[in-house]
């Protein structure tokens, strides 16, 4: 819902270049990904916004001051979203842990898809050249570039740099601008931990070649290295939940 | 201005109090503490609704969304029967505790 972009913002704009249902538009993305605000009481908060920012430029002051003065007195989003959580402690960790499903299935579905892309570019690739030596460091490698590069997409989206993200509806543009950097970051340690995987595969070329033996050391590398491809991307987005609950404790503090 | 902690206490009389004379939103609310303060309670604007919010699950208001004036959809609070009665609570409460600071502070000092 899209209340009175026309109504407070009649007046108000078409001064000069700033564009205020622009900045009340980024300033809605903002706070649409705090995790206690629903539509309803963004909505209500806008509302709040565009009736302060009128009666300011109704006192003489510009839009952009109107605007700045409006947001400095509504609050800080993060703030904002503290004492809202402070209603609905359990409805904000079941939101939390919803989300961290949903992370967890998309950047897995990702996976999977770059992962078969990856095999199919590989497997040609070495049946063209190596006879399938460096099949599997090929592909894992494909692989973490491909997971860096959703995750930039997606980070890069989460910042509103996107072009393409004008194109969609308000609340697709919200949800890309706040679970972008989320699905971002899952993206970029799934990378992460894909290079991992790819130094290993590294390490197996290198000791069926015989340019390296296997030793001890490496299997125990070998194992690690596999368990860490299978839980520590999941594992990295609790830790990622729980410093966000520390860093909103800091904030109460 | 007052400290934060006394105007997080006070907002909840308040809101009742103000909402008691009829139905409002949260921006009115704001400016009409600011009037009756004298500016001296200034609340960052933002924490009010989440007061609202809680007054409105305790059941003491009931919150309405419908267009107002300006043509943009806008939620109106109202105090509902259990917020008449708490209302009146508070405010005994409150003038309990401004008689009792009175008779303090006329018995440390008589001249004031």
């Amino acid at each position: 819902m899209v209340h009175g972009s026309r109504d407070a913002a009649s007046g108000v704009e078409g001064g000069g270049p700033f564009d205020l249902s622009e900045r009340i538009r980024a300033w809605r993305d903002r706070l649409a990904g705090a995790e206690a605000l629903g539509p309803r009481e963004v909505d209500e908060l806008e509302d709040h916004l565009r009736e302060s920012v009128d009666s300011l430029v109704g006192s003489g002051l510009s839009p952009e001051e109107a605007f700045l003065v409006a947001t400095c007195r509504l609050g800080r989003p993060e703030e904002i979203d503290r004492e809202f959580g402070k209603l609905d402690r359990l409805g904000v960790g079941f939101r939390r842990l919803r989300w961290m499903m949903v992370g967890y299935v998309v950047v897995a579905g990702l996976g999977i898809l770059i992962q078969s892309l990856s095999i199919t570019v590989a497997s040609l690739a070495s049946r063209l050249g190596s006879q399938g030596r460096w099949f599997l460091p090929g592909y894992v490698v494909l692989m973490a570039l491909g997971l860096v590069a959703a995750g930039r997409v997606a980070s890069k989206a989460a910042r509103g740099e996107q072009p393409w993200l004008a194109s969609l509806s308000r609340r697709t543009r919200e949800w890309a601008a706040t679970r972008g950097g989320k699905l971002g970051l899952y993206a970029l340690t799934a990378a992460a931990v894909t290079a991992l995987h790819g130094l290993r595969g590294v390490a197996q070329s290198l000791a069926r070649t015989g340019v390296a033996p296997e030793s001890g050391l490496f299997w125990i590398a070998n194992v690690w290295i596999g368990l860490a491809w299978s839980y520590l991307w999941p594992l990295a987005m609790v830790a990622y939940v729980l410093h966000v609950g520390r860093r909103r404790r800091a904030g109460a503090g | 201005m007052l400290p934060k902690d006394l105007v997080a206490a006070s907002s909840r009389p308040l809101v009742l109090a103000i909402l008691a004379r009829g139905e409002s939103y949260g921006y009115a609310l704001l400016q009409e503490v600011r009037r009756l303060s004298g500016g001296e309670i200034a609340w960052t604007e933002g924490m009010l609704y989440p007061v609202l919010h809680r007054l409105e699950r305790e059941g003491l208001l009931r919150g309405r969304w419908r267009k107002g004036p300006s043509g943009r959809r806008r939620k109106y609070y109202a105090l509902s029967t259990r917020g008449r009665r708490s209302q009146v609570k508070e405010r005994e409460r409150w003038s309990t505790v401004h008689e009792t600071l009175l008779r303090a502070w006329k018995a440390a000092a008589p001249s004031i």
